[in-house]
């Protein structure tokens, strides 16, 4: 057996001569969760993913009150923007992500495509320290009708390519995660 | 394959997440996978005040969290040698899945990130992986969490989101050297 010793075996052994508490420390830990998740007596995946989307279809009817009560706060930080605009902005993103996110939990995929849209508008608007009132009017505009048309069949795909050629002309910020707005 | 049986019933949860609705859909799609005891918490202070209190089986924390950013809520549970949840699980949710927030959440301590919007299934497969995590505890300096030295080409990717998947935002990258979905 090879008796070579790793960096960090080394490292180690210079601090305990040295009686030093070692840099680094490596552990291996069982987590309760992994101890008691794989026990007998839970439900089968299938089981659980059908009471899950179960829930979730119970639960259409509240979704569809708070997409139309997100979009009125949406509307509101959106009208309140002058003077306050990147601030407006930052919230108003985070308010469209929260209706994207939520779209894609509830399989509203047409609301979550819009509001992935107006999200990059918002994001490269904030970026390039611009304003244009328009092209998130629109996107508002879309928003509604997604969301209050419940579905508009494979008509979107236009709504959608129009939507993204509006983003398309402001300039792609850097990846970054905008700053919480609460 | 039929995925392994979950046994959720004596596990402690803790939802930090600060929409109310979206908490409310979290604990919901957790209760109906067999959780039954879910804390949750809407920011950042509180999250981190009870994760000091008391022991958890596993966190699910937004990263974008009122009062105290949800990174630096996984980084200091990690960092205290004191807190109870010191090796507890963490996933990290996020709405911004680039590179970058990956990095942060792998950097913080968490063990995996979960970017929205989030489907029963892609949960459920989370839970799965953290069940059968098999890295070691890491205590550097600048650093504490599982093994960020991590790849596993058998990290299962989402096949299904519910809808439409919105323009992808994860870069190959980012799936191989640390899981996020």
């Amino acid at each position: 057996m090879s008796e070579t010793k790793t960096d960090l075996q080394l490292l180690r052994a210079e601090d305990a001569q040295q009686g030093a508490q070692p840099e680094v420390q490596i552990m291996k830990v069982k987590s309760r969760f992994a101890m008691l998740a794989k026990r007998e007596g839970g439900k089968t995946a299938a089981a659980a993913l059908k009471a899950a989307d179960a829930f979730l279809e119970n639960e259409r009817g509240r979704y569809q009150s708070w997409l139309l009560e997100a979009l009125r706060a949406l509307d509101k930080t959106l009208d309140d923007l002058p003077g306050t605009i990147p601030e407006a902005l930052q919230l108003a993103y985070r308010q469209a992500a929260e209706i994207r996110d939520l779209g894609g939990t509830f399989g509203a995929p047409q609301v979550t495509a819009v509001a992935d849209s107006l999200c990059e508008l918002l994001y490269r608007l904030h970026s390039a320290g611009l304003y244009n009132s328009e092209a998130i009017t629109m996107h508002l505009s879309a928003l509604r009708l997604v969301c209050t048309a419940e579905a508009i069949g494979d008509d979107s795909g236009p709504l959608l390519a129009g939507l993204r050629k509006m983003v398309a002309r402001y300039p792609q910020a850097q990846k970054t995660e905008p700053a919480a707005a609460h | 394959m039929t995925k392994p049986a979950l046994n959720l019933n004596s596990l402690r949860f803790m939802v930090a997440e600060g929409n109310p609705y979206f908490q409310s859909i979290l604990y919901g799609i957790l209760h109906a996978l067999g959780a039954q005891h879910i804390a949750v918490s809407g920011n950042g202070e509180d999250a981190l005040a009870r994760c000091r209190s008391a022991a958890t089986d596993l966190l699910i924390c937004d990263g974008n969290l009122p009062m105290g950013d949800g990174f630096d809520v996984v980084r200091q549970i990690r960092s205290d040698n004191h807190n109870p949840n010191r090796h507890t699980p963490v996933i990290v949710l996020t709405s911004h899945a680039q590179m970058q927030t990956v990095q942060h959440a792998r950097d913080c301590g968490a063990n995996f990130v979960l970017a929205k919007p989030l489907s029963p299934k892609m949960i459920y497969d989370r839970l799965l992986w953290i069940a059968e995590d098999p890295r070691s505890f890491v205590i550097a300096p600048g650093y504490a969490g599982p093994d960020r030295r991590f790849k596993d080409s058998s990290c299962p990717v989402p096949q299904e989101r519910r809808g439409q998947p919105i323009a992808p935002r994860v870069t190959p990258q980012a799936t191989t050297r640390f899981a996020m979905h």
